[in-house]
């Protein structure tokens, strides 16, 4: 009775099923726009409205379509719900009146010249462009729920959820972490399955659940089954599910893709009193300004002077900002053992080599690993990768995170010396980025720039007259709470205005002195990190978050990158000797690369300069084409080893066979081997014909030689064959075949050709061959008890 | 794997051709991420189709009819016992077992989570509108994977026949062979005429002699047969049915040879009730499985109805009469008739020529459809001398019986007044 009872789709069950698959739809759509989190530094703001007003459209979808609305019009019915609770959200009221529409019109286009100015991530200080990735995201939203679960067209619908994945990747160039993968491929095969469940569940009821119905009834099946619990459809699934979403994971790693560049900006979200390192450059306020002075690195060195921890570099200044720029971090610049030397070093510079292990607190959170300047080698646990360029450590991988992380590093302190700075030469062969300023740059900035250091005769002093500048003569002042907002232009002409500014905190200092030397043709770059750490313990040093800093990092062919310091030494303490240590008269007898060092066009690098400088682009594109080649290489190994393999398994599952029947020795065995090594040999044998007649059969293929004795062993096989074949069951024992099994087989290779006995060993075509045999794999019937038939299928 | 690929189903083999552009286009356009998607999509169903291929069940079926011959519009079940002999199948079986579309929809079953052993039987009932012999089966099974990727279609090979009897009706008792003078239990002996051929044969006991084995008729049923001492009395009728096309109106149910056909199935069981011993005769002449022999009336009813059930319409336009000089020569014949013309005359006359009666049921053709009545058969039967009664079609079958027996009585009386 119950049986029959529930057989019947009542209105509930369907309700029931149309709000599972629609809230999964939606979920599963959700679960995709996670990929979305680093267009913009608040992800919260978007992606918590989404996954309620996609939820509830996604119900009120289901209930639609169990009252028969057709997918159409339920579709049209969910955007206008969908759009008034965005405008309800993004306003504060639902208001469709002309006010309204104008209001949100304009929240849209700030929006929109958000997009325009700015690059992902989006600060969070900018005018968010939540409305339009809400507007977006609820269209996505419905045109999945309107085809995956109102037309039952999921094919099509994973096309939405491929829209929806591929967008934010093109835009960042950013990996999308593994999890939101695996989610959102969950939910889209619980999808599937769901669906295809449903379909099932139409073609008619299972017969495994162990029901009994006496009571014949007309047109209504009656069933038993006797059931053992068996492995079914939905385990099935999870397994077919699972297996292709891990190896799908796994496959970046072995499909070579052509680059892997990424631009700067991690995401992650840090914790309340944690220090989070997006964008090195506007997280390093943030965490200043901060009022508690939270622990962060934990580091144990002989080194006596930690100080100036590096995280990350920022090469670019577009105007607005300091930024770290492009990295190239292919696979095989992982961050692990011993490191090449720095742009523009060779690694034997005069200098000490310390030793550091660190530790990180959970509070650090970080997409860079702060390092020393000049690594020599480093132990990390993770993907880790470094870049030729800027020498500073990144991860691709959004889940890997500094917190808590330890590892070893040894770097070397190169002992500048003044003299060799002024004598660096000025042709250097860095990528453009390092020496690029704004075309909108103020003018006033160069002309500062020029003005202060005019007098100087080399880079290096000019170098040392800017840094000079900023201590002493410029008249500035450090100050946290009066700096100007930000790093760019505007920005930077007022902090460098008499009148005005000249107040500021190491963010104006370090990227005001690396915009004037760049206007003044030295390459410059400003660094991010720690600056001064406080000692717990003899060897163990404390960084904590009002130690971050930021300087300036300029060029000097022959030297590398030089740190130099304007942020004022009330903050800073000391100054870096070399910067303020008086260069020896250029013009000295003793240096006769005077000339030279004044004609920096004339005057080629070092050639050890030329070999240390991997960022040239013949180098770059060597290193990269290296790469390349070295997975294809790589990859072309794999290929021939399994093509081997493949190449090689008849053999093998040969001699297996040949193994197993010599073990075995009896008279099936026997045969079984004759009738393969013939075949192996190229002979047709003949099927179908009597043991004694195929035996004459291989008596004529047998060789020249040992006739007599294999023809011998050949009549004992036959005569052992037809017994087994033909005789009662229960006679006398079998005589042992083996021998003669190995003397018809000698034989029969003595007659064959050299080609022959080459294919018989490599290529054995009686592995490939399929006998005819009695029993047919599909659909036998046979006759049993009360004559009715069995019928068999598998 | 092979066979499960070639059963990839559209969306399976969309996923694979996706799949496969999206790690292309990922590896020239250099995303690491899109190699995931393709990979993933392009793997579901290889993925898929190598679960289905390693699936090692052998599901063996036992199928049958109770009862294996039913009249129209009865129901007949039939049970199904499948039983897993192999390991679980890796996918979800859909079960459908193939039914003529006159035997109603057709039973679709789900088989998953059977194991080793699992053992389950689906019963369902069959019925028809329609007359016929029916086979029943063969069970079609598809297997699927949970996501729908890869549908791989096998089938049983066994059927099993389920016939369909024309529908009778309850005769009433009318007086017919030598004995019309009417009362009384009258099993007929009128037989005299019986021929040396004609003999009757049983099957072989132990302790009979070998020179009496009947080698025709051994050869015929496949074991010894011996001729038996005794020559019981049989009483027989020939029922004769015109199924000429040439001779009926109408298409499908509603035809005059469906009349035609149930009523001579209702006085086949009728003259089979009565102890005669009946065969069919068709206008292509004797049914040979089913001249007569020994038989008992049971199992000649059931092979009787069995070849009603499938007589079709011949092409024929007139009668075989090859059946006529046989061994059956005498006794009773029951013709159910459809439209005649002059031509037949001779016919009619030679068969009630070799019988000792003739009755005939003759269907008003005419009233089935057809514009132009056609020529009387009544009249032209009973001008040969058959015993007639008209078949319209909305008259009832015994009412043209009893018919039959006051033309009987009324041919009685003019024999009585002609003498």
């Amino acid at each position: 009775m119950s049986a029959a009872g529930t057989d019947r789709p009542t209105p509930g069950r369907g309700l029931a099923r149309e709000l599972t698959m629609g809230v999964l739809g939606a979920l599963t759509v959700w679960a995709t726009m996670l990929s979305w989190r680093p267009l913009a530094e608040e992800p919260g703001t978007y992606l918590t409205p989404l996954l309620i007003i996609g939820v509830a459209v996604a119900a009120l979808g289901a209930i639609l379509r169990c009252l028969r609305v057709p997918v159409a019009v339920a579709l049209v019915l969910q955007l206008v719900a969908a759009a008034l609770a965005a405008t309800t959200l993004l306003l504060g009221r639902p208001d469709v009146s002309a006010a309204g529409r104008a209001e949100l019109q304009a929240i849209f286009t700030t929006a929109w010249t958000t997009v325009e100015s700015y690059a992902a991530p989006i600060p969070a200080d900018a005018a968010g462009i939540h409305p339009l990735l809400i507007a977006l995201g609820l269209v996505f939203l419905l045109v999945f729920d309107a085809l995956a679960v109102g037309w039952r067209r999921l094919p099509a619908a994973g096309l939405v959820l491929l829209a929806i994945y591929v967008v934010p990747v093109s835009v960042t160039r950013q990996a999308v972490p593994w999890w939101v993968f695996v989610a959102g491929t969950g939910g889209y095969l619980a999808l599937l399955y769901g669906q295809e469940r449903a379909s099932h569940t139409r073609w008619g009821r299972a017969l495994s659940i162990n029901t009994v119905n006496t009571a014949h009834q007309p047109g209504r099946p009656t069933q038993t089954a006797t059931a053992r619990p068996a492995v079914n459809a939905p385990l099935w699934a999870l397994a077919i599910g699972t297996g292709a979403t891990s190896l799908a994971l796994l496959a970046p790693s072995v499909v070579p893709t052509y680059s892997l560049s990424l631009f700067a900006g991690g995401l992650g979200g840090g914790g309340a009193g944690s220090v989070t390192i997006r964008n090195p450059m506007t997280d390093l306020r943030r965490d200043l300004e901060r009022g508690e002075d939270v622990d962060l690195i934990d580091v144990r060195t002989t080194d006596p002077d930690p100080r100036y921890l590096r995280i990350s570099v920022l090469t670019t200044f577009d105007g607005r900002e300091w930024r770290a720029g492009e990295r190239e971090i292919p696979a095989d610049q992982r961050a692990v053992g011993p490191m090449p030397p720095g742009p523009g070093l060779t690694g034997d510079e005069p200098g000490d080599t310390h030793a550091y292990y660190v530790h990180m607190t959970q509070d650090f959170v970080s997409q860079w690993l702060p390092t020393y300047p000049e690594l020599r080698d480093i132990t990390t646990v993770g993907d880790w990768r470094y870049d030729r360029r800027t020498m500073d450590i990144f991860t691709p991988d959004p889940d890997l995170e500094t917190a808590g992380a330890n590892y070893r590093m040894s770097s070397r302190k190169i002992h500048y010396r003044a003299r060799a700075l002024a004598r660096s030469g000025g042709a250097h062969s860095l990528d453009d980025v390092f020496t690029d300023l704004p075309a909108d740059l103020p003018p006033e900035v160069e002309r500062l720039a020029r003005a202060v250091t005019d007098a100087q005769p080399t880079r290096f002093e000019k170098a040392q007259a800017l840094q000079r500048w900023f201590q002493e003569d410029g008249g500035f002042t450090y100050s946290l709470e009066q700096a100007p907002a930000g790093n760019g232009s505007n920005a930077l002409s007022q902090f460098l205005d008499e009148e005005t500014g000249r107040v500021g905190y190491c963010e104006q200092f370090a990227s005001a002195m690396a915009v004037m030397a760049r206007t003044i043709d030295i390459p410059a770059r400003v660094a991010v990190g720690f600056l001064t750490p406080d000692r717990i313990d003899r060897d163990r040093w404390l960084f904590s978050s009002h130690d971050l800093h930021a300087w300036p990092e300029l060029y000097f062919p022959g030297e590398g990158w030089v740190r130099f310091e304007p942020t004022p030494t009330s903050r800073t303490g000391e100054l870096p000797a070399y910067t303020t240590a008086p260069v020896p008269d250029v013009n000295d007898p003793q240096t006769p690369e005077t000339p030279e060092d004044e004609t920096p066009a004339a005057t080629p690098d070092q050639p050890t300069d030329d070999q240390n400088q991997p960022q040239d682009d013949p180098d770059a594109e060597a290193a990269a084409g290296s790469g390349i080649t070295r997975a294809m290489a790589l990859a072309a190994a794999l290929a021939v080893a399994v093509l081997a393999a493949l190449l090689t398994l008849p053999r093998w599952v040969r001699r297996a066979r040949r193994r197993r029947r010599m073990r075995a020795g009896d008279a099936h065995a026997a045969w079984s081997e004759l009738r393969d090594t013939a075949t192996d040999l190229g002979e047709d044998w003949p099927h179908g014909r009597s043991p004694r007649a195929t035996g004459e059969w291989v008596g004529a293929l047998l060789g020249p030689e040992q006739t007599a004795a294999a023809a011998a062993a050949l009549t004992r096989v036959v005569r052992a064959t037809e017994r087994a074949h033909y005789a009662r069951p229960g006679g006398p024992p079998e005589a042992d075949l083996r021998a003669d099994v190995e003397a018809i087989v000698a034989a029969l290779r003595a007659g064959a050709t050299r080609s022959a006995l080459r294919r018989a060993d490599w290529w054995p075509r009686s592995v490939l061959r399929r006998y005819p045999s009695t029993a047919t794999a599909t659909g036998t019937v046979e006759a049993v008890e009360h004559g009715r038939l069995v019928d068999h299928v598998g | 794997m092979g066979e499960a690929l070639r059963a990839l189903t559209l969306r399976g083999r969309g996923f694979l051709a996706a799949g496969i552009t999206a790690v292309v286009c990922a590896v020239l356009l250099g995303q690491s991420d899109l190699v995931r998607v393709g990979v993933l999509v392009a793997l579901l169903p290889l993925l898929a189709a190598w679960v289905i291929s390693r699936g090692r069940y052998r599901l063996s079926l036992v199928r049958s009819v109770s009862p294996p011959m039913v009249s129209v519009g009865q129901p007949a079940t039939v049970e199904v016992t499948l039983r897993n002999e192999g390991s679980a199948p890796t996918g979800t079986l859909l079960v459908e077992e193939q039914l003529p579309y006159v035997l109603g929809t057709r039973p679709r079953f789900l088989l998953e989570g059977i194991g080793r052993t699992w053992t389950g039987s689906v019963g369902y009932q069959v019925r028809s509108d329609v007359r016929g012999r029916y086979e029943i089966g063969p069970m079609a099974v598809r297997v699927t994977d949970p996501f729908g990727l890869v549908d791989l279609g096998r089938a049983f090979r066994s059927t099993v026949p389920l016939t369909v009897t024309p529908r009778t009706v309850p005769l009433p008792k009318i007086p017919m062979g030598g004995a019309w003078s009417g009362a009384g239990d009258n099993r007929p002996r009128a037989f005299a005429i019986g021929s040396a051929e004609d003999v009757t044969v049983r099957e072989y006991r132990r302790g009979d002699d070998l020179r009496r084995v009947h080698w025709r008729s051994s050869a015929r049923v496949g074991e010894l047969m011996v001729r038996r001492e005794e020559q019981p009395w049989q009483a027989r009728a020939t029922l004769l049915l015109d199924n000429r096309e040439r001779a009926h109106r109408g298409t499908g149910l509603a035809s005059s040879l469906e009349t035609a056909v149930s009523a001579a199935a209702s006085i086949a069981v009728h003259l089979s009730g009565l102890g005669y011993t009946v065969r069919l005769v068709t206008a292509s002449g004797e049914e040979h499985s089913h001249a007569w022999h020994a038989r008992d009336a049971e199992f000649n009813t059931g092979a009787l109805l069995e070849s009603l059930a499938v007589v079709q319409a011949a092409p024929e336009t007139r009668f075989a009469t090859d059946w006529l000089g046989e061994s059956g020569a005498g006794g009773l014949v029951v013709g159910v008739i459809g439209g005649l013309d002059r031509a037949d005359a001779p016919m009619l006359r030679q068969i009630l020529h070799q019988s000792g009666s003739g009755f005939a049921i003759a269907l008003d053709v005419g009233a089935w459809g057809s514009p132009t009545p056609t020529a009387g058969s009544t009249e032209l039967l009973a001008g040969q001398g058959w015993r007639v009664a008209m078949l319209g079609p909305s008259d009832k079958l015994e009412a043209s019986w009893q018919g039959l027996a006051r033309t009987a009585a009324h041919r009685a009386r003019l024999d009585g007044a002609m003498r």
